[in-house]
């Protein structure tokens, strides 16, 4: 790696391993302190053992390498101890470079910090919605229960005004539900259809009585 | 030494990163810090005839934004799906998560944590919310806040994977 290239890549907070199964890990970049801070006591060529979060990765990353995949396997951030600051955001991912096994391990950190701050807050929103969801199905509850109450009160008044009518209708609502549940439909149709069919001879109420009583000769 | 990988999982905000805490630091902070990426700790636990190092993993929750990468639980030989009381979604991300967990970690052994007990009169989960819990497995009722059951959680997962 020419000596700009490899200036870059520190500008970065990169560094770029060669890997081969006889030799494992080498230096293709310059080295950074944060790298030394972490792998410093292990390299060259040793990586597995250094880093329970890297050791797993490699799994993956061996298998990438052989399938000459052009797209770059990336490990996602992890947090490795060191003792200088408690804990330091990286990232490793998995290239192919011209048939060549690369392993570019990136410190992430401003960048995490921004990524953090960015789920933070979508998370602290995603928050806010359930919470907002939950009071709306809360009210909805209320306003259904209302609704049921309304109806049950029309259907008893309906009774007192024509008891064939009152039972008719009591009827045609659980009949509905039932019908309605062997169809499949959800609890909440079927709530709705028990408590909307009794409305259907509802208009009764307002028949006059010399009709509605009208005897039949 | 005996050690094994432990994996926490469920939905963002449960409270899985704070038992850690608890559980680890004996710490608790109640403003939320969301996770991004992995942080892995290890704990030394004392079982009643052995001793067992735990590395326990720490994944972002599941939401929008992430996924469990199904990757990460490899080696695990158990995990912890935590629950958060107070969110009835929660729920529905730790079954969703749950039936992953186990395609991927065949004979893993697993635990339910029911996290923030310390606030049971804000509980959102309904009867039936609770029997389908109880129907996935073990559940513990834990609070990372004032400590409750987050050792005996931690350590019954032990006891089982041994």
């Amino acid at each position: 790696m020419n000596n700009l290239a490899a200036a870059v890549l520190g500008k970065l907070e990169k560094v770029a391993l060669l890997y081969t199964a006889a030799d494992g890990f080498n230096l293709i970049s310059h080295s950074q302190p944060w790298f030394e801070e972490i792998w410093g006591g292990q390299f060259p060529q040793e990586l597995t053992g250094s880093s329970d979060y890297l050791d797993n990765f490699l799994i993956d990353a061996i298998e990438h390498w052989q399938t000459s995949s052009d797209t770059p396997l990336s490990s996602g951030p992890f947090l490795e101890s060191v003792s200088s600051s408690g804990q330091m955001p990286i990232e490793a991912e998995a290239i192919n470079v011209d048939g060549q096994a690369v392993l570019v391990l990136t410190n992430l950190g401003e960048s995490y910090q921004q990524r953090l701050d960015l789920l933070q807050s979508a998370r602290t929103n995603l928050l806010t919605q359930e919470q907002l969801e939950i009071e709306v199905s809360k009210r909805t509850a209320t306003i259904r229960e209302r609704e049921f109450e309304i109806s049950g009160r029309l259907i008893y008044a309906s009774g007192f005004r024509d008891e064939e009518t009152g039972a008719h209708i009591r009827r045609i609502g659980l009949y509905s539900a039932a019908m309605a549940k062997a169809l499949g439909w959800s609890q909440f149709a079927v709530d709705d259809i028990l408590s909307a069919a009794p409305m259907h001879d509802i208009g009764k109420i307002g028949i006059p009585d010399t009709i509605l009583k009208k005897l039949v000769s | 030494m005996l050690q094994k990988k432990i994996c926490m999982l469920g939905a963002f905000s449960v409270g899985k990163t704070s038992l850690i805490q608890r559980f680890v630091s004996s710490l608790f902070d109640d403003k939320y810090l969301t996770t991004v990426g992995v942080k892995i700790d290890k704990k030394i636990v004392e079982l009643p005839d052995k001793t067992m190092m735990l590395m326990i993993w720490d994944l972002a929750g599941e939401d929008d934004y992430n996924s469990l990468k199904l990757s990460h639980l490899r080696g695990a030989s158990g995990y912890i799906l935590v629950v958060d009381g107070t969110r009835p979604k929660s729920l529905e991300v730790a079954i969703e998560v749950h039936k992953r967990a186990q395609e991927a970690l065949v004979d893993a052994h697993f635990i339910i944590a029911l996290n923030k007990a310390d606030l049971t009169d804000q509980w959102m989960l309904t009867d039936e919310d609770m029997e389908s819990l109880k129907a996935l497995g073990t559940v513990v009722l834990t609070s990372a806040k004032n400590g409750d059951n987050v050792e005996s959680l931690f350590t019954q997962l032990a006891v089982g994977m041994l």
